[in-house]
């Protein structure tokens, strides 16, 4: 047995209160993936590593090994995300992509592209006015990450091009199917620019993304069309979506 | 072979110690034989007051803190300031806030946070009641005491987002260094809030 401690960056995931003054963490690490680990005192007012066990904050943490269970014993700031605790709204969006991102890897398998992606979208997200593209952003670049990358060139039945027809997003096909093809299937209409939206958050370069305009109906559209499609990969419906809603409900500030 | 199990109206007792927070299955043991052979009165008593408690100690059906009454002391207390309400996570923290003795208003008390990861919302805490009281009139001041974890913070910031509309005052503690905590070992955030929220000398 490996009884050498491991120091990695690593993100809070989520964090559940443990016995008196503990807490067991679920982070996301750079080298060895999503893992769980006891940080212990950390509830009470004097611990050095309460700062660094907060949510979302990125920190250099030290593990050891105790009996199973990994013990965090030493950590430094990297980025305390201090801004994502701050604003209610952004508290939710943040806590969707964690719990997405703990839904989906499993613990211990190393994920590189997934920690660059959530400190990225995390960090994005501090300074944010508007999260709708950093959250699509994340919602499609997980999905391709993950190897569920929807397939948006074409009808992904008869390859009919994009130029004519009406498409719905299909998350059993994986990708945009045709009306004529769709049969039976459960999928979302989708508009052709819609599709092309989609396809360029997919693509394009991340600076690129925020000067695109889209309207609020196809913002909708493109909602509806991916959180069917996440959920039937997921295969439930995160809880923080349910939740964004009703805080997104209420009139800002 | 046959293994030697505890009679089975002990195995019962055991696995119900076990439930407890923080009780494993040796724990339990040692808390079953001390049950067994400690005096009747003790050990019946505890059933007892477990039962007692369970029957008796409901929600204050104005704040909704633990009572054995209809309304718990504090609420019923003429001398209080009726004027603000101090909104905690739990009946445990109105305790420590009394200790304080700065505080002469009422509380609520939410029985828990919001909390997105873990998908509770507003409608698994007490906040409808705490908007019926205020709906009421004749508050002026309510102050957010929840804990200071992300949790406790989205708390806050949902009800001030309810309350605020209503035109009343809405505080929150403030955040700083501990009553003899050396600056040194304080984290940055701390520091950092404990500075904005200076004060005169």
């Amino acid at each position: 047995m490996d009884t050498r401690a491991i120091t990695d960056e690593a993100i809070i995931l989520r964090g559940r209160d443990y016995r008196e003054a503990d807490r067991l963490l679920v982070v996301l690490t750079r080298k060895q993936g999503k893992i769980s680990a006891l940080a212990k005192g950390v509830r009470k007012t004097n611990s050095s590593l309460k700062a660094v066990t907060q949510l979302f904050s990125v920190s250099t943490l030290t593990f050891s090994h105790s009996k199973g269970l990994k013990l965090v014993t030493q950590g430094q700031s990297i980025e305390s995300m201090r801004l994502l605790r701050e604003d209610l709204d952004k508290i939710a969006y943040a806590s969707y992509i964690a719990e997405i991102v703990d839904m989906v890897l499993e613990e211990g398998k190393a994920n590189e592209q997934v920690y660059v992606l959530v400190f990225t979208v995390l960090t994005l997200l501090q300074a944010a006015d508007d999260p709708y593209m950093i959250m699509r952003f994340f919602d499609l670049r997980m999905l391709a990450v993950l190897g569920y990358r929807p397939y948006l060139d074409s009808c992904v039945s008869c390859k009919r091009g994009l130029h004519n027809g009406k498409f719905a997003l299909s998350a059993a096909r994986g990708g945009i199917i045709c009306e004529s093809c769709l049969g039976l299937y459960n999928a979302s209409p989708v508009s052709v620019g819609a599709v092309r939206t989609m396809a360029k958050i997919l693509d394009s370069d991340l600076r690129r993304l925020f000067n695109l305009k889209i309207t609020k109906s196809m913002r909708e559209e493109i909602d509806t069309a991916i959180a069917n499609y996440m959920d039937y990969y997921l295969e439930k419906a995160p809880k923080a979506r349910a939740v964004l809603a009703q805080y997104t409900g209420l009139s800002t500030k | 072979m046959a293994f030697y199990y505890f009679p089975k109206s002990m195995e019962k007792l055991i696995s119900y110690l076990m439930k407890l927070p923080g009780v494993g299955p040796k724990t339990a043991q040692r808390l079953a034989f001390h049950l067994l052979y400690a005096p009747e009165a003790d050990a019946l008593g505890l059933a007892e007051a477990i039962k007692e408690a369970r029957a008796k100690v409901k929600r204050c059906q104005n704040c909704s803190n633990l009572t054995d009454e209809a309304y718990c002391p504090i609420c019923i207390d003429a001398t209080r300031d009726a004027k603000s309400i101090c909104v905690v996570e739990q009946p445990g923290d109105v305790i420590v806030m009394e200790k304080t003795g700065e505080y002469k208003g009422l509380y609520h008390v939410l029985h828990g946070s919001l909390s997105p990861l873990e998908g509770r919302g507003p409608k698994e805490l007490t906040v409808d009641l705490l908007m019926k009281r205020l709906a009421e009139g004749g508050v002026s001041e309510v102050i957010m005491a929840t804990n200071t974890g992300v949790e406790g913070e989205a708390t806050a910031m949902y009800l001030a987002r309810l309350i605020k509309p209503l035109g009343i005052k809405t505080t929150r503690l403030a955040h700083g260094v501990p009553v003899g905590g050396d600056l040194e070992y304080t984290d940055e955030l701390t520091l950092a809030r404990a500075f904005v929220g200076r004060k005169d000398l």
